[in-house]
């Protein structure tokens, strides 16, 4: 099967957004005439498009043929984009495309320029093929760019990654991981240091005047001189030379960064069907350990009972303040969603369609569920240290206060009908949280009287008095 | 051609999909960072002292989403100081609910190993009560708290790291814990009365304070100079680095000077008075290695234009150690006749080694200090009202 119709065939957008292939006779005819039997392999490829390059400038058709091949090529990083990340982050193809595919195959284009205009003019058959070459700009748009962040993407750039590393860890990756020679070595941490001092000067007046945000640019060609300049003071050094060697360091410096990523541990999305955890029961090893936890409650039940309640309007309150549309927008979401979670068991990928979000993540990160567990038993304690007077000596015993901790953390998740048994579980409240750990079972009934509005205030609700 | 599926997935495999704890820096943030930095007339440590500030904004800012509870100080933050600003790797001066805090700035790529400057590690006045390390994605405008270490725990492992030349110990990220919250618990729940540290000596001493962060700036490396290839080695402008001088314990011939080396208004080289000045101090009985070099810089001392020769060189010692010597002469740098109450001060980690004060029609002042590898030397310019002026400090760390 041939794919050689790529370089006659172009894939753009009409002018309702859709997606549509159509054939440039002119293109078709220059190819078949010139290249009339073409093997199927990347070498060939290769030829093919420094071929077309090389005249490109003179032959109209071939100059069609480079931006006919070349929309296929974005189209499918885009497709590769959208079935990587687009789930999980929000987009579609249809949403990628009319920042890069937009190039329509005419010929008139005295005013913009399409991706592919900019793609050929800095296109060089020597150092790369041209796919690889598309695929990197594409990667680099900077429209695109700001689109993928808005969604939670982002790509580091490699002006970026220079400026962030220093010498001593470039000497360390260089010689740990690269295995470079000494010379080699040395004359690395000159560039990069030749490379601060220029680029950095500028990052900095940039960010004085509020000038830039986003992207690090690529250095000007008037930096890449004086970065030349200060690396051989004696020595012309042309800023293209100095641009493609502190590419290829950045380059080094990614690779790197990309085997270590998968050796050391990282922060992870939540599994969008997590389910709550803190539902698990957590069984003591030892009778010990029960029968501690089982004393702490029994010593200071009363107080914990009552100190929970105010522990959970502390937490929850600082998480509705914040003055802003957007704080105020989050906080209302929030109690919504701290409900399903705890009281009607919820999935977070649930939650999201419920309260409208778009991705699972977002739940996870508006609802923070450890942070909101340990506030709670943080207040709890601040509380229990103010009223119980062997737990004040305790605040300058480090060891004692850990226990503590997690004498509450555990209380809080054990199954309460294990280990109370408590009168308020009888018929008369509305819903009966009977099962469930402590921690939940008390939130709830304290959410209940919240009255969950659209505008929800905690004074409005007291909780359960015991 | 279409693409291999490994070829996109291996392009877009760098895409850094974002941490859920990451913290934006809003633009008010970077531009007050930028500005703080700015203030730094030591141009080296501007960019330092650019992401010292952003890991204290972006600190405040975490931490005012994360438990608003909790009373941050930055009153004697060490970003506001432009002195101190971007000296060290470290945001200092801070206390949380009157917990001693440092943060730590650190850059996204991964290691297992976090550089602490020797001086938050040593110094019981710079000792905080935790180590915070924050994550700077200064391109993406957000940080991340990494993790957080109790110095007295540092403290009690401190046999098992190691001081490298660059006065940094290499610290296990393993030591950090990265769960934020167990940090929270000591700043709501305890006192910092809880945590032993040792205390300082004495009643904290404000020049010894100054001079201490001085020597733990990013020194120069004098042992580049005495290197063959010096002249592609000398990054740092300020510095000129002058051919071999002849001394008396072994004539060098001064070789070609390629590149030109300014000659200053006096209409005599450096180098040429360099050699003067170095004949009349050898016949004082200061010894110079036979592989020594020197090299000038001339700087401001308040309304006076002075010129510093520094002269290193190196020796091995009869059971194999390399001795090294730093010579210091301050001269003019033009016409301009000395101050004259001019005087010059080498000190290192314990105090002031050597002083010197200007003679009566004296011409420039000199003294001479030595030392192990494992040893910096400040040299400090200074006047009678209290002017003063300390060059960045001289090491000596050979390969």
């Amino acid at each position: 099967m041939t794919t050689t119709w790529r370089y006659w065939q172009i894939v753009r957008l009409d002018s309702s957004g859709k997606t549509r292939t159509d054939t440039l006779p002119i293109a078709q005819t220059y190819f078949q005439q010139n290249y009339p039997q073409i093997a199927e392999s990347n070498n060939a490829d290769r030829a093919i498009a420094k071929a077309l390059w090389q005249v490109m400038t003179q032959e109209a058709a071939a100059f069609l043929c480079l931006r006919c091949n070349i929309s296929h090529q974005i189209f499918q990083v885009c497709l590769h984009l959208e079935r990587q990340f687009g789930n999980n982050y929000g987009f579609s193809l249809a949403d990628l495309l009319p920042y890069v595919l937009d190039d329509d195959g005419r010929s008139n284009h005295s005013t913009y320029q399409p991706l592919s205009y900019q793609i050929l003019q800095k296109f060089d058959p020597e150092r790369s093929s041209l796919s690889t070459w598309t695929a990197k700009l594409v990667k680099q748009h900077r429209e695109l760019n700001s689109f993928l962040l808005q969604h939670g993407i982002y790509l580091l750039s490699d002006w970026a990654i220079l400026n962030d590393t220093n010498p001593k860890k470039l000497q360390r990756v260089l010689s740990d991981f690269h295995h470079l020679t000494a010379p080699e070595i040395s004359s690395a941490i000159a560039l990069l240091e030749s490379y601060h001092a220029v680029y950095r000067q500028e990052r900095l007046r940039q960010r004085q005047q509020g000038q830039t945000s986003g992207q690090c640019p690529p250095p000007t060609t008037d930096q890449l001189q004086q970065i030349a300049q200060r690396l051989h003071p004696n020595i012309a050094i042309s800023p293209d030379v100095i641009l493609h060697r502190l590419q290829a360091l950045a380059q080094r410096l990614r690779q790197h960064r990309l085997h270590a990523k998968g050796n050391f541990a990282t922060t992870s999305i939540d599994d969008p069907n997590a389910k709550p955890v803190v539902e698990a029961i957590a069984l003591a090893e030892t009778d010990d350990e029960i029968s501690g936890q089982t004393k702490f409650l029994k010593s200071y039940r009363q107080q914990m009972l009552t100190a929970l309640d105010k522990a959970f309007e502390q937490a929850i309150t600082i998480r509705l303040q914040g003055k802003s549309s957007k704080a105020q927008q989050k906080a209302k979401i929030f109690a919504i969603a701290l409900q399903l979670f705890h009281c009607q068991g919820l999935t977070m990928g649930e939650i999201a369609t419920q309260v409208g979000l778009k991705a699972q993540f977002e739940v996870t990160r508006l609802l923070k569920l450890k942070e909101f567990r340990t506030d709670v038993r943080h207040y709890l304690l601040q509380d229990l240290q103010g009223k119980v007077k062997e737990l004040v000596a305790d605040h300058i015993r480090l060891e004692r206060l850990h226990e503590l901790d997690s004498a509450i953390a555990a209380a809080l998740t054990e199954q309460v009908d294990q280990l109370i048994q408590d009168a308020e579980s009888d018929a008369k409240t509305a819903k009966s949280y009977t099962t469930g750990t402590l921690f939940s079972r008390r939130l709830c009934e304290y959410l209940d009287h919240l009255a969950l509005t659209p505008s929800p205030s905690p004074k409005e609700g007291e909780g359960n008095k015991t | 051609m279409t693409y291999a599926t490994d070829e996109l997935n291996l392009l877009f495999s760098e895409l850094e999909t974002p941490d859920i704890d990451a913290i934006a820096l809003s633009s008010s943030s970077l531009q007050e960072a930028a500005n703080l930095s700015a203030q730094v007339t030591e141009r080296s440590q501007q960019w330092q002292a650019y992401l010292n500030a952003l890991a204290l904004f972006g600190f405040e800012a975490w931490l005012e989403e994360r438990a608003p509870d909790v009373r941050l100080d930055r009153a004697n933050a060490s970003v506001f100081a432009p002195t101190q600003a971007g000296a060290i790797a470290a945001t200092w001066g801070i206390t949380i609910n009157q917990f001693r805090v440092c943060l730590i700035p650190i850059d996204s790529e991964p290691s297992n190993l976090v550089s602490l400057d020797r001086i938050i590690v040593e110094t019981a006045e710079y000792l905080p009560h935790f180590y915070v390390l924050v994550e700077i994605n200064e391109e993406q405008e957000q940080v991340i708290i990494k993790g957080w270490l109790r110095a007295d725990l540092l403290l009690a492992r401190q046999s098992e790291l190691r001081l490298g030349t660059d006065w940094k110990y290499d610290v296990p990220l393993a030591w950090f814990d990265d769960d934020c919250d167990n940090l929270l618990l000591y700043w709501r729940c305890a006192s910092p009365s809880a945590i032993a540290l040792p205390s300082p000596a004495t009643e904290t001493n404000r020049d010894r304070l100054a001079w201490l962060q001085l020597l733990a700036q990013p020194a120069i490396n004098t042992a580049q100079w005495l290197q063959e290839e010096w002249q592609s080695l000398v990054n740092d402008l300020t510095w000129v680095l002058l051919p071999p001088v002849a001394t008396a314990t072994g004539l060098r011939s001064s070789g070609g000077i390629s590149g030109a080396i300014p000659v200053p208004n006096n209409n005599r080289s450096p180098f040429a008075e360099l050699e003067t000045i170095l004949t009349a101090i050898e016949r004082t009985g200061i010894h110079l290695p036979s592989n020594a070099r020197a090299a000038y810089q001339d700087f401001d001392l308040g309304e006076y234009p002075l010129r510093l020769y520094a002269v290193i060189g190196s020796e091995l010692e009869n059971d194999g150690a390399i001795a090294w010597s730093l010579l210091a002469i301050l001269g003019k740098a033009t016409d301009r006749a000395l101050p004259t109450d001019l005087i010059l001060r080498i000190s290192d980690l314990t105090g002031v080694l050597v002083e010197r004060q200007l003679e009566a029609q004296g011409a420039y002042l000199f003294a001479q200090v030595e030392g192990t590898p494992e040893e910096r030397f400040l040299v400090t310019a200074s006047l009678a009202d209290g002017t003063s002026r300390s060059l960045p400090p001289f090491s000596f760390q050979a390969e």
